[in-house]
């Protein structure tokens, strides 16, 4: 196993981006319903 | 939606894969920035489907006129240039680690350069022309010629000349380099990175498709 911290920052920065697409995917769902 | 969540769940493997499993190298002296290829081969990867995504909506484009595709096959070209600039980031710092410097105008580093060359002027033919119509007919004549030079610069010419990045003819008298090593603990990550970053560009696409056209339709309503 290599550094832990690399994995870290690369897991977090992962789902923080994964959050960001999910909540603009949602917002324009709302929209369209509309 | 499941979809969505199944890239979440494998690029988060793709990250905890990289740290647990070995680099994939059997050189000694600095093995761990192998650990790179699990995000830099998928990224190069993902930037020939993107740029052959511009492709197919270029050509849905002229076969239908619906501006929609031509939308789409922009987005596609955007898209490609920022999986590429990642491609070449994380090529540069593997580079640095591998052969010495960040940037050393290698065949693979030139034709990288070449290719975004390629599709800036993509970019800046759409923004010279005014009229829609021309604008989506000539963009789209070049996004198919793009991804010609796309195939010529990825896969043919650092493969016909000599350079350091594997796949490349070494120089005369040039050693082969580390080899990377396809074991299936490498294959059970790099696999599924490449999966799953193709799937994550085709859902950036869809998604900046979905913005604009509930854009339009605030707009009209």
């Amino acid at each position: 196993m290599g550094n832990y911290i690399p994995m870290f920052v690369a897991l977090l920065s992962w789902i923080a981006l994964w959050g960001y697409l999910i909540s603009l995917d949602g917002k324009v769902k709302r929209i369209k319903k509309i | 939606m499941w979809w969505k969540i199944l890239i979440l769940v494998v690029i988060a493997w793709v990250c905890v894969g990289a740290w647990i499993f070995p680099p994939p190298t059997p050189v000694k002296d600095n093995p761990e920035v192998f650990r790179i290829i699990y995000f830099h081969f998928p990224m190069a990867i993902t930037t020939v489907a993107a740029f052959g995504a511009g492709l197919y909506f270029s050509v849905r484009y002229l076969s239908t006129r619906d501006f929609k595709y031509d939308f789409r096959a922009a987005i596609s070209a955007e898209l490609g240039i920022i999986f590429c600039v990642l491609a070449a980031i994380s090529g540069s710092i593997f580079a640095k680690n591998t052969w010495g410097s960040y940037w050393n105008w290698d065949p693979r580093e030139t034709s990288i350069f070449m290719l975004l060359l390629v599709y800036a002027a993509y970019f800046a033919l759409r923004t010279a022309l005014g009229d829609p119509d021309q604008k989506a007919n000539l963009s789209a004549v070049y996004s198919i010629f793009g991804f010609v030079a796309t195939i010529f610069f990825i896969f043919i010419m650092p493969r016909i000349m000599p350079g350091l990045h594997p796949g490349s003819p070494k120089p005369t008298g040039a050693s082969e380099g580390s080899i990377i090593t396809f074991s299936l603990k490498t294959a059970s990550v790099l696999i599924p990175s490449t999966l799953a970053h193709i799937g994550l560009f085709l859902w950036i696409n869809k998604l900046a498709f979905d913005i604009e056209d509930a854009k339009k339709e605030l707009s009209d309503g």
